[in-house]
């Protein structure tokens, strides 16, 4: 008997599920945004599926795979773009679909198990308290709030709010250690970061508190430019209205929107750069003229509820993934365009690879301050062409978030995070969780010999 | 003993029967005074100053009938709401009426986040009622308690909120007003959103304020809480890194200088000797990160209180009254050998400047920063107190901040002009003045730019 099977007859009436193709399944993300990752992800999969309902199962699974040494990944709905949630060593997945209750919300607070799904939780506190997430990916109708933490970073909020990161975004994460006899901890303050975009590699988040922002009625609204510049300057400009109470502030080079966004066919004149707002209600009288004035047109108008597909589902990944549906040549960046000088880099950036790399901003707050990350597509032609335009990006002081690496160190941090090391020996002795997503617990001296490595290794 | 009004008042008032109207040379006296006295420069100039008449009007109809009977007369019309301004903004340079606003405090209604009141209403009334229906309001000034809407509007227009939401100029802080004109015959418009700018902030000049729309924030439960730093440099990185932290709701955040918590009654005595405190505003979910920040700036917390519970409380104070020009007003109160200025440093630089500043004026300037938002950025404004000398040397002082880079909008002078940030009114402000009191009887001389046409021009 394999050790899986074993398992599997230890689990008793905990679900589990062992049939190949949906196994399968469950073991991919949207890595394949990525050429690269998908050449090196494409064929890894799980041996079984494991859904627990609540934590006492879940520490049996836990306990049983670490007694056994099987590798486990959790996973929530599996819509992170690194392969976040990819078994790189077999084993399990471990599908937290199903610990998905709202626990408890007050005023300006929410406590929810960690597969509760976003759109779940604004819906329970909109009713309870007036207050929703301040927070989501453009995944919001399936992805879950566990995930996001452990995978995501920011999106849609992030205008106004900052990054999940920044001290108060988060307030608390219940976590379930890899032991023989799994722990509880609750981490507050500071302590969230040793979980927090960790992949799920040093503990299973089964809890999470968060504050929420008012929840207005949000009006999404499309403007168009004639140029990228006139409509990254409004941008920026708008952003930084304070007055102003806001959702998202996006920005797309034509001819994109008017190729590939479906739900706007025949709307976006040619040669337009559009902008993408979500807006609360009480301040659409003072659009017209900011937009006026910022040189463009509206185009669009439409309360997000209502709208069949929202703005936000063309914005952050979605932008990509709208191009995908009918264009599977491009991928993506993820780049930081610094403040002060974000609009200048913005614009050098665009001029230098023109087509090639179509321009797709999103306007965000970063350590207090207005400046904006790029999702630009990329026309792909060769894995190295790709490294050049991220060298070409790291060079001109626009630092990559790597999307085309699936590892911690090598996507966004470009350094090892010592906190969420040292967390991982204390919550996960053996190794067992994620394997292979945090380089340092393989190499502690792992270093930055840049990104560039994974190229060298295309087959 | 009353002396009789003038004729032409006598005569104005006799066209005015049933509105409510006061000639007791000393309650007008008192109605036509406000907090000028802050300025040792400006208490020379305006102590004489009174108007002849005080007239309450209890509605809108009112206000149009009294304006109409002024024009008639040719009796100017200084508007007053609740009389807290420190620029002389409500006293009358050339006599005629003040127009007390303070009947005309109804609350008119709440449509999506938007709450409509008459300009005579107080912030705290309006905040009080927005807060029963899960709203607040976004600003407001330290006077919050006497202060009115219009008052805030025409005269005021910085104060608590700013570390949210910028000031009243910022887009979207002020969704509209009504105003009643001093054209012939006098009329009722609606001025939306960015129009507002005519009459925001013009001391009554460019039409009275019957009106006033606000946007509405929703109400959270704010925490008070006041913390000490060792040294003035960690208080003020302290109060900077706070409104830089997006992830912390937060309402406000003064940086205050020892001895200045010293004069703080009700405070003071919880606080510790010779440290340099910040008063926060935070919402009660970010206290936990709150700490951490205090921690990480050598700080330690010294109170924590609920907002709305000190403010319902006699015995209690909330924070806020201690913070804007009441920090100001708690010391002058015990020393008036002081006076105050009021800057705005550049974002950016921000501590820099404010550090060179305290090194510059070492010894006769004791800093008191507030954390703000400031055209899409965080930087500080100030309200220092100065030791006060000479006006030469005050005007020294702000020359010296000018160096640094330090705008200063000078609390020490009456004019719309001289206060603001470059020395004069919009020809936008000045056209629309043109259009709405021709014959200059609104508030006259605050606007020192605007030339009245004469009867024969007017009629024209």
């Amino acid at each position: 008997m394999s050790d899986i099977a074993a398992l599997v007859g230890e689990l008793g009436d905990i679900p589990v599920e062992t049939d190949r193709a949906l196994v399968r399944q469950k073991s991919r993300d949207f890595f394949w945004y990525s050429p690269v990752l998908k050449r090196q992800l494409d064929k890894l999969t799980a041996e079984a599926v494991v859904r627990p309902r609540d934590e006492a199962e879940l520490a049996r699974v836990l306990s049983a795979c670490v007694r056994r040494r099987i590798p486990v990944t959790p996973r929530g709905a599996g819509t992170g773009n690194y392969g976040q949630a990819m078994p790189l060593r077999g084993g399990i997945v471990l599908d937290l679909s199903a610990m998905d209750r709202v626990l408890w919300s007050r005023p300006w607070q929410v406590r929810a198990q960690c597969g509760a799904k976003l759109a779940d939780i604004d819906a329970a506190t909109r009713a309870a308290v007036g207050g929703e997430l301040r927070f989501h990916p453009s995944t919001r109708r399936t992805a879950t709030i566990g995930g996001f933490i452990a995978g995501g970073s920011s999106g849609i909020g992030s205008c106004t709010w900052g990054i999940l990161r920044e001290p108060g975004n988060i307030l608390g994460l219940r976590l379930m250690t890899m032991e023989e006899t799994p722990r509880l901890l609750e981490l507050r303050g500071p302590d969230i970061q040793k979980a927090n975009h960790a992949y799920g590699t040093n503990g299973i988040i089964t809890e999470v508190e968060m504050p929420l922002a008012p929840a207005w009625p949000w009006v999404d609204v499309l403007a168009g430019f004639a140029t990228l510049e006139q409509a990254a300057r409004f941008a920026d400009a708008f952003t930084r209205r304070d007055g102003i109470v806001k959702k998202l502030v996006s920005v797309i080079a034509a001819p994109v929107p008017q190729r590939h966004f479906r739900a706007f066919e025949g709307l976006i004149p040619e040669g337009m750069a559009v902008a993408l707002l979500m807006v609360a209600e009480p301040f659409l009288g003072l659009l017209p003229s900011l937009i006026a004035a910022g040189g463009g047109t509206e185009l669009y108008r439409c309360p997000t509820e209502e709208a069949e597909v929202p703005l936000y589902e063309h914005s952050w990944n979605h932008t990509t993934l709208q191009v995908l549906k009918t264009d599977r040549s491009v991928t993506y960046l993820q780049t930081l365009f610094p403040a002060p000088g974000h609009l200048a880099k913005v614009s050098e950036m665009a001029e230098r690879f023109g087509d090639e790399v179509p321009m797709h901003l999103e306007f965000v707050k970063l350590d207090g301050e207005v400046c904006c990350f790029g999702l630009q597509l990329v026309r792909f032609t060769t894995e190295a062409r790709l490294a050049e335009i991220i060298a070409v990006h790291e060079a001109a002081g626009c630092p990559i978030f790597n999307p085309h690496a699936f590892t911690l160190e090598e996507g966004g941090m470009k350094q090892i995070d010592r906190l969420q090391l040292a967390f991982k020996r204390e919550a996960d002795p053996h190794g067992l969780l994620n394997p292979g997503k945090m380089l340092a617990w393989d190499d502690p001296n792992w270093t930055p010999t840049q990104s560039v490595h994974l190229y060298e290794s295309a087959g | 003993m009353s002396e009789p009004p003038s004729t032409r008042i006598a005569g104005l008032l006799a066209e005015l029967p049933g509105i409510e109207a006061e000639t007791d040379p000393v309650l007008v006296r008192l109605k036509s005074r406000d907090f000028y006295w802050f300025s040792p420069v400006l208490r020379p100039l305006l102590d004489g100053k009174r108007g002849e008449v005080v007239i309450r009007p209890a509605d809108e109809v009112q206000v149009l009938a009294v304006l109409a009977a002024c024009l008639r007369h040719r009796v100017p019309v200084v508007p007053r709401g609740g009389g807290t301004g420190n620029y002389g903004q409500a006293v009358p340079l050339e006599g005629g009426v003040v127009l007390d606003m303070t009947r005309m405090g109804r609350i008119l209604g709440l449509d999506r986040g938007i709450a409509e009141v008459e300009a005579g209403a107080t912030l705290m009334q309006v905040d009080a009622w927005a807060r029963q229906q899960g709203w607040e309001l976004r600003l407001w000034p330290s006077t919050k308690r006497t202060a009115t809407v219009g008052g805030f509007v025409g005269g005021g227009g910085a104060g608590v909120g700013g570390l949210a939401h910028g000031t009243l100029r910022e887009p979207g802080n002020l969704a509209g007003v009504t105003i009643a004109t001093m054209q012939t015959p006098p009329r009722l418009i609606d001025l939306a959103w960015g129009r507002t700018a005519a009459v925001n902030h013009c001391f009554g000049t460019t039409g009275v304020i019957t009106r006033v729309r606000l946007p509405l924030a929703p109400a959270m439960a704010w925490r008070d809480i006041a913390a000490s730093f060792p040294d003035f440099d960690r208080a003020a990185a302290f109060g900077l890194a706070l409104g830089h932290a997006d992830g912390i709701a937060k309402k406000m955040c003064a940086v205050i200088d020892w001895p200045l918590p010293s004069f703080f009654k009700g405070l003071a005595e919880l606080l510790p000797q010779a440290r340099p405190v910040a008063l926060a505003m935070v919402g009660p979910c970010a206290m936990g990160a709150v700490a951490d920040l205090v921690a990480a700036h050598d700080g330690t917390i010294e109170a924590e209180q609920d907002f709305a519970a000190a403010e319902a409380a006699p015995e209690l104070t909330p924070f806020y009254e201690f913070t804007w020009n009441h920090t100001t007003l708690h010391v002058l109160r015990r020393d008036r050998g002081l006076t105050y200025l009021q800057c705005l440093f550049p974002p950016g630089r921000t501590l820099e400047a404010v550090m060179r500043m305290r090194a510059r004026f070492a010894g006769e300037l004791v800093m008191h920063a507030e954390v703000v938002r400031f055209g899409g950025k965080v930087t500080m404004s100030a309200l220092p107190l100065v030791r006060w000398t000479t006006r030469e040397r005050l005007w020294e002082i702000i020359a010296g901040c000018e160096e640094e880079g330090v705008a200063v909008a000078n609390p020490h002078v009456q004019t719309l002009e001289e206060g603001a940030r470059w020395k004069l009114v919009g020809a936008d402000r000045l056209a629309f003045k043109r259009e709405v009191d021709p014959l200059g009887l609104l508030n006259p001389g605050k606007m020192a730019s605007f030339t009245p046409l004469d009867g024969q021009e007017a009629a024209e």
